[in-house]
């Protein structure tokens, strides 16, 4: 059994560093990166920056003109979006949450729920609205009362079995459940994170993409977004073989 | 709303968070695929042990620095301990630093908190992490090792460059100050 003050620790660390949400810095444009002197440890902070301060203007209008280019897109047929993707640097966010976007993807609003109670993102090289290639998220859009419809538990319905990772999987410091998924009897496998609360959800559509999904997971920055949490409804309630 | 169907008999960890030993398994381990798995919590990690988030970058950022420019003579399965290990001393000799900024006396202006220091102090815990912001410099970093990088005490001793028995006493004293702390505030 553990410490009692050992597990506060854990808890009041990962509380903190919940809290730290890094500037992204990616250090892959050179490889001669100088390791001493002042003046050349970080010669590519400026070109890095201006080039992420170029992206989030370039890579908003380039998926803006390309929704509208598309016309009937799902977006374009269910509205705007209730809340706008932005991007800084290596980082989106959407309804308040903010999420890593990986090297050489990007994300997509690609649908939100009825009423405009959930909102649906696609983080993948090429965002599809069925994500097939990517990590989609649906993130609940809490109202004027700070309340939230639950978004749907992405390992319920339709699934031939799930195989539970962790029960104690924190998703940007609160309580979630990470699971592996089949949905069919044949695959593929998928991988999913399911927020205690029913807040949001993130399925990776394969588990060929769980360094993508871990890194968007675990850098989760959930301060901004209206929703603050809620009473627990998925709970892990029996087991049975596959 | 229930999950049914669990198989807990075929656990399966490995498509949790980037596993947090020093000695990741990877063949296949290139520097930019260590940046993309483990900056954001390497950055964590160095700011639980320094306080303050802008000095962690800087130290991480350092560290993937000496990474890339050295990738050539580094083994790849300990390309990860060298990390920690190089984001723990520099760490430490920032907190050094500090020390002896803040013992200069006088006309030296005092340095002052971090300004996400009030955000670091996360709700709930104020008490408990002001305690161990006020331990000795590698107690505290075997705290946050162990604590919130998970990491084994062979794993830590590995990463401070101490022995697993340093790691040991460490961590009972440190925890040992803590309950103090705690008895004499409740």
């Amino acid at each position: 059994m553990n410490d009692p003050l050992e597990d506060e620790l854990r808890a009041a660390f990962a509380a903190a560093a919940g809290d730290v949400q890094p500037a992204p810095h990616r250090p892959t444009a050179t490889r001669a990166v100088v390791p001493a002197g002042a003046g050349g440890r970080r010669r590519w902070a400026l070109p890095l920056l201006a080039a992420a301060a170029a992206a989030a203007v370039v890579v908003p209008l380039a998926i803006w003109a390309g929704g509208n280019a598309g016309g009937d897109s799902q977006a374009a047929r269910q509205g705007p979006a209730p809340a706008g993707l932005e991007f800084s640097g290596d980082t989106a966010s959407v309804a308040g949450v903010r999420f890593p976007v990986p090297a050489t993807w990007t994300a997509a609003v690609t649908g939100q729920g009825e009423g405009a109670k959930s909102v649906v993102v696609c983080v993948a090289a090429a965002p599809g609205s069925d994500c097939a290639d990517g990590v989609s998220m649906t993130i609940a859009v809490a109202d004027a009362a700070g309340a939230f419809q639950p978004v749907p538990d992405p390992g319920v319905g339709g699934c031939e079995w799930i195989q539970l990772l962790d029960v104690a999987q924190q998703l940007g410091g609160r309580s979630a459940i990470a699971t592996s998924i089949g949905c069919t009897a044949d695959g593929p496998r998928s991988l999913s994170w399911y927020m205690a609360d029913g807040s949001l959800s993130v399925v990776a559509a394969s588990d060929a993409l769980a360094d993508q999904a871990d890194q968007i997971v675990a850098g989760l920055d959930l301060s901004a977004w209206s929703v603050k949490g809620g009473t627990p409804i998925a709970t892990v309630s029996s087991s049975a073989s596959r | 709303m229930t999950r049914l169907h669990v198989v807990p008999a075929r656990l399966d960890t490995s498509h949790q968070e980037a596993p947090l030993t020093v000695h990741e398994d990877v063949a296949a381990t290139t520097p930019e695929l260590l940046h993309a798995r483990h900056y954001v919590k390497l950055v964590r990690m160095a700011a639980l042990m320094i306080d303050d988030r802008y000095q962690a970058e800087e130290v991480v950022q350092d560290a993937f620095a000496q990474l890339f420019s050295r990738w050539s003579t580094i083994d790849p399965a300990k390309a990860l301990g060298y990390l920690y290990r190089s984001v723990t001393n520099g760490s430490h000799s920032a907190l050094r630093r500090r020390r002896i900024v803040r013992s200069v006396p006088r006309d030296v202006p005092e340095v002052a908190p971090g300004a996400d220091a009030p955000v670091l102090r996360a709700a709930g815990f104020e008490t408990l992490l002001g305690a161990v912001a006020k331990l000795p410099a590698r107690q505290r970093e075997v705290l946050v090792l162990r604590y919130f990088s998970e990491l084994s005490v062979a794993d830590t001793a590995a990463a401070l460059d101490i022995t697993p028995a340093a790691v040991a006493v460490a961590t009972h004293h440190a925890l040992k100050s803590l309950r103090q702390s705690k008895e004499q505030l409740s």
